[in-house]
């Protein structure tokens, strides 16, 4: 499979997303990242591709996104949302994994780092996992925040559901 | 929101597919089935449908298989198959759930089919057997990832990943 096809598909507004993203945390601060004016921020992250573990998905999409080594971990989480946003609803599958960015850390600049990848800015925060910093930097899926400041031991299995009538 | 379909997609350089499956443990034993023209038996569960979360997925595959409402527990396993079929590459994610079924579902222990039931062409049989890797081996059991592990599987969320070069059954 050398050919690269993103596993996001669209059937009129349906559409099916699986996606990896990291959870990078130092100094009880998470890495968050805000693509162009989003008024929400992600866990660094994106798409897996066609043939590719969720692994090696994770492990691309830092190279591509932070071009900086990086340490991936276990995998912590995995999900199912159903969502509606732009005009789609979405069924996404997601995996998270535990990463690790040597000699980084929040140093007090924000954005911390700015980026450009696939013609989109990307700004990175480190926000603190302390009192509701995560929920007011409106960080998604809104179950992150509460699962980030009680990680379990073991890795969980999240469906997270906003449609209505559910 | 007209229609349903199923998550499985094919694109020129292969095919990726949603699955989810059952494990249900009674008494030392595992209930598997097999559509009747296959020589490979697995877990019984199906496609995940666009829109429906994979528990969802396995209540409907055992009320439209087995005819019974299951009680779906916690997810055992999910895996990261990856494998050739009929010439095609196939990327499959797989969520296995610990299911307990209602009484009146036959339990027998002597290796004979429990019960039969058509699903669209195929005619599909179940049958109980022990929970081992050797009794999963003589039935061909797949994914062969799970022989070993299914013997193990506890509470917590096994993630396993599989890549297969040879040809494989999709179950």
């Amino acid at each position: 499979m050398s050919e690269r096809i993103v596993l996001s598909y669209r059937h009129g507004v349906r559409r099916f997303n699986y996606r990896v993203a990291a959870v990078i945390i130092a100094e009880g601060h998470v890495l968050v990242c805000r693509e162009d004016d989003d008024d929400y921020v992600q866990l660094p992250g994106g798409r897996v591709e066609l043939g590719e573990t969720s692994a090696d998905g994770i492990e691309r999409e830092i190279a591509e996104e932070l071009a900086m080594p990086a340490e991936i971990g276990p995998m912590i989480a995995t999900s199912e949302s159903f969502y509606r946003a732009g005009g789609e609803d979405y069924h996404e599958l997601s995996f998270f994994y535990r990463a690790h960015l040597p000699g980084q850390g929040p140093d007090g600049n924000w954005p911390w780092l700015l980026r450009h990848d696939e013609g989109h800015e990307l700004k990175f925060y480190w926000v603190s996992l302390k009192e509701d910093a995560l929920e007011a930097i409106s960080l998604l899926p809104p179950w992150l925040p509460g699962f980030l400041r009680q990680e379990p031991a073991a890795p969980v299995h999240v469906i997270h559901d906003e449609r209505a009538g559910v | 929101m007209s229609g349903r379909y199923m998550i499985s997609y094919d694109l020129p350089p292969g095919r990726f597919n949603l699955r989810a499956a059952a494990i249900v443990p009674r008494e030392g034993h595992v209930l598997i089935h097999r559509s009747t023209v296959d020589p490979f038996w697995t877990l019984p569960g199906g496609r995940v449908e666009w829109g429906e979360s994979t528990c969802a997925t396995v209540e409907r595959e055992i009320e439209e298989e087995l005819g019974v409402t299951a009680t779906v527990g916690g997810l055992a396993a999910v895996v990261e198959n990856f494998f050739t079929y009929a010439g095609q590459r196939c990327h499959e994610l797989a969520y296995y759930f610990t299911v307990h079924l209602p009484d009146e579902f036959p339990f027998q222990t002597d290796g004979s089919i429990c019960h039969r039931c058509r699903d669209g062409s195929a005619e599909l049989e179940f049958k109980w057997i022990p929970i081992t890797a050797q009794a999963l081996d003589v039935h061909a059991f797949v994914p062969a990832i799970l022989r070993d592990r299914l013997p193990a599987l506890s509470d917590v969320v096994e993630h396993l990943v599989f890549h297969e070069e040879v040809e494989g059954p999709t179950g």
